[in-house]
């Protein structure tokens, strides 16, 4: 679900940000930032992008990932500056300029351990996780109203769908 | 408060509900509850790294770790073009929305055979490809591409066409009123299709032109989809019934369809839409009266859907002239009513079969009609017009009688063209006396207009001459050879392979039989004292198979349905361009019993036993069950190919059998007949 984006092709950004913002702020809450701290270092990540994006600064623009690098180097210059979170820093390793190939490996496994638990859910299951995650725009509502569930029905799906992933990979390291 | 992890996960997931400022104030003050919401931020962007790595069905939603969908069998990516989404979906097949390599939309409509389609659907299928590959009108949908994907019972058929997005006149009609402007313009640009259509050599005619198949487009221009039941005058036998019962006009029932029949079902379609009443309720009495329009429109629609295809316009031309005048507010009548034609029971007969099939009920489009003529305008007369030539297969010198409606009225010698004729004349009863085939054979060609040869049977009347009937009702497949009733027999059988299920049922039927190895798969079967044909056949019918059977031989080739069906298409083919098989030597009786054994070698006992030369090329692979005792070597030979798609040529000097794909041999066929025509 990435999108690349031409350069100086300014006209996508607000659909950009509307599809991967979700993604860019948790990646810096996973960093250990507060919500409104770390909402606040996603829309500045945005902002730096957009604005070397007009400058030209780009061959090719792939999102989200040089948002998420580009907010992930922002939070952890803030938590270096703030000191608050010295656990955190210590647990995290820093934001390389480019991905490393050790973490795609890892992410990769981590992938198909995902894949591997879903596979084993049930199919109503599988259904909600790929309305809400894999669908652009996905919400509980929408999962909701397509497969004729309760809002909340739904939200409790997704907790079990997620206690039931982080079990498997527990047991499969 | 204290916010649990349910509160946190739903929080990532933007789904938390709750005092949402409460809740970041607590991460915020607690750094324990701050490393927890991190922790499950990591775990968050692995599941949408998961979800983006992940294929879900573009169908059911479920995900898919294959090409295909394992609950519900859609595809993801055939042919190159990946799904986005499905826009209809029937027990055979579905019409997705899909993007080419370029991201352009495309229609992709499927046909599976796993649910076995019958031979019609797949024809309609191809024709439908066919047709759109050679039509280029803004109004019908662009041809893309048409491809296969899969082997035997998986085999799956696809055609790409340029997508129309658009609301159908008959979703439209749920939530709009049309007006009598509206109508006249729709009218207008569906005429301007069927004028394209007709100009075309040979005519083309839509055959199932309704409000479902007439989409309205963003911008308000209309398009005609779906060519599945699309015709080219003259190039085949009408005995199908293919159309949309109340849109099409009676004599299409019969398979009767010419230049008339599209422009008659835009009628039904436009007074559908006006009236908001099925077409066929209305057209029971042809009384517009009811039809809130101005009596220029009512007289053009009256002739539009006139019963008798002479009292109705010419063609779409026509009636786009006479469109053009109503405009201008001139009054168009339909003639007055005519006395039933010669067809009309035949198209009663199969209506009713239509309905009594459906529950409907009676049928009383014949109920006599209540003419509404005012004032007449000058509609040129349909001109007769040739709908079919018949070219007789006559041996040199010979000569044929040509009887239409038992009287004869010309003799006709070889090559010589006798013209069907509609119009002015409905479409008799032709019959063609000539003397008896040598060999006391009776199979009469026919070439009809366009190139296509049918064979037809003959019927023998004594010993003197042979009577073909020529009725656009052409059979369109050969006699099949049913296996005799037999023994009852007992079945019982649990998750069996069906191979040893049939072979069982073989020998105890005395039934010589061969089973290609693409059948596979367990069976479970109770029968009980059920004779042999009807137990073979309630077996095979289970898993879409079906059998060939010759007599010579009692040999049982076993085959899926849709692959006999094609193949006695081909078959049909190949007669009606004579092509006569090469006759294999005589040989001894050949006694086989083998289980899955390989191809080559089966094929190579039976070589050996009748004394041939046998030459196989590479690549010719597979295994087969062959079960048979004394059979003639040469029927046994034939049937093991048969049941691989092969067959073979013959050379009486050297004795030599030469194995090829069939259709590899047709292709030696054509391009040797394409060179003989060179010559």
């Amino acid at each position: 679900m990435s999108t690349v984006l031409e350069p100086r092709g300014g006209h996508d950004w607000d659909a950009a940000i509307r599809r991967h913002d979700r993604r860019v702020y948790l990646s810096v809450l996973a960093l250990g930032l507060s919500p409104d701290r770390a909402r606040e270092v996603s829309q500045a990540a945005w902002t730096r992008l957009i604005e070397q994006h007009a400058k030209g600064a780009f061959e090719e623009l792939e999102l989200p990932g040089l948002a998420i690098r580009q907010a992930r180097f922002l939070a952890f210059n803030e938590l270096k500056r703030t000191r608050v979170e010295a656990r955190v820093l210590a647990a995290v390793p820093e934001p390389a300029p480019v991905p490393d190939v050790e973490r795609i490996a890892s992410g990769r496994q981590e992938v198909e351990q995902v894949l591997a638990a879903l596979a084993t859910c049930t199919p109503t299951a599988r259904k909600v996780f790929g309305i809400v995650y894999a669908t652009p725009g996905g919400t509980a509502a929408l999962a909701a109203s397509q497969m004729g569930l309760s809002l909340q029905r739904v939200r409790q799906i997704l907790c079990e769908t997620r206690a039931h992933i982080r079990r498997a990979m527990e047991v499969t390291p | 408060m204290t916010p649990t992890r349910e509160d946190l996960e739903l929080y990532l997931i933007g789904e938390y509900d709750g005092d949402l400022a409460a809740l970041e104030t607590a991460i915020a003050a607690d750094p324990a509850i701050a490393a927890v919401l991190a922790e499950e931020a990591r775990f968050e962007l692995v599941l949408r790294d998961a979800a983006s790595a992940a294929r879900f069905c573009p169908a059911c939603g479920d995900l898919v770790r294959d090409e295909r969908c394992d609950a519900c069998g859609a595809a993801l990516t055939p042919g190159g073009y990946t799904v986005e989404r499905v826009l209809v979906s029937n027990a055979h097949g579905r019409m997705y929305v899909a993007r080419d390599a370029d991201g352009t939309q495309v229609a992709l409509k499927e046909l599976a055979f796993v649910q076995s389609p019958t031979l019609a659907m797949i024809a309609a299928f191809e024709r439908e490809a066919k047709f759109l590959r050679a039509l280029a009108h803004p109004a019908i949908p662009r041809f893309v591409a048409s491809f296969e994907e899969g082997s035997g019972v998986h085999v799956r058929y696809y055609l790409a066409q340029e997508l129309v997005s658009g609301e159908s006149l008959e979703a439209r009609l749920e939530d709009h009123w049309f007006t009598e402007a509206e109508i006249i313009e729709l009218a207008r640009a569906v005429l301007g299709v069927l004028v394209y259509l007709q100009s075309l050599s040979p005519m083309v005619i839509h055959r199932d032109i309704k409000p479902a198949n007439l989409l309205r487009r963003a911008d308000g221009a209309i398009a005609v989809v779906d060519f599945g039941a699309a015709h080219v005058q003259g190039t085949t036998a009408g005995s199908t019934s293919i159309g949309t019962f109340g849109y099409m006009p009676i004599e299409q029932l019969a398979g009767l369809v010419d230049a008339t029949t599209d422009p008659y079902a835009l009628g039904a379609s436009l007074l559908h839409l006006l009236s908001r009443r099925e077409p066929w309720r209305i057209l029971q009495g042809v009384s517009l009266e009811g039809i809130n329009v101005s009596p220029a429109l009512r007289g053009f629609l009256g002739k539009l859907v006139a019963p008798e295809p002479r009292d109705r316009f010419a063609n779409a031309a026509a009636a786009l002239a006479a469109l053009e005048r109503v405009a201008r507010g001139e009054v168009v009548t339909p003639n007055a009513r005519r006395r039933a034609t010669w067809w009309r029971p035949l198209a009663v007969a199969a209506a009713s079969v239509v309905l009594l099939g459906t529950g409907v009920g009676t049928f009383s489009y014949l109920r006599s009609r209540s003419s509404t003529s005012t004032v007449e305008v000058p509609v040129p007369t349909p001109p007769r017009s040739t709908i079919a030539t018949v070219r007789v297969g006559l041996p040199p010198g010979q000569r044929a009688e040509l009887v239409v409606d038992g009287k004869q009225v010309a003799v006709v010698s070889q090559g010589m063209e006798v013209p069907l004729l509609a119009g002015g004349r409905e479409i008799a009863l032709y019959e063609i006396t000539t003397p008896p085939r040598s060999g006391g054979k009776c199979v009469q060609q026919v070439t009809l207009v366009g190139g296509e040869t049918t064979p037809i049977e003959c019927v023998m009347r004594g010993a003197t001459s042979a009577t073909t009937t020529v009725l656009f009702d052409l059979p369109m497949d050969l006699p099949e050879a049913s296996i005799p009733a037999g023994k009852p027999i007992d079945l019982s059988f649990a998750k069996a392979p069906i191979h040893d299920v049939i072979r069982f049922v073989g020998k105890h039927c005395g039934l010589n039989v061969v089973i290609p190895s693409s059948i596979q798969g367990p069976v479970t079967v109770q029968l009980a004292k059920v004779p042999c044909d009807q137990a073979l056949e309630v077996l095979l019918e289970s898993r879409g198979l079906w059998y060939q059977y010759r007599d010579q031989g009692r040999l049982l080739r076993i085959a899926p349905r849709v692959e006999l069906d094609r193949e006695r298409v081909a078959q049909r083919e190949r007669m009606a361009r004579g092509v006569a098989d090469d006759v294999l030597p005589p040989g001894g009786l050949a006694s086989l019993d083998f289980r899955e054994a390989s191809l080559r070698d089966v094929l190579q006992g039976l070589a050996l036993a009748s004394g041939v030369n046998l030459v196989i090329p590479d690549g010719i692979e597979g295994k087969v069950t062959v079960r048979v005792d004394s059979a003639p070597w040469d029927r046994t030979f034939q049937t093991v190919l048969a049941a691989h798609g092969l067959w073979y040529r013959y050379r009486e000097n050297g004795k030599v059998v030469r194995v090829a794909p069939r259709v590899e041999l047709d292709r030696e066929d054509e391009d040797e007949r394409e060179r003989t025509h060179g010559r």
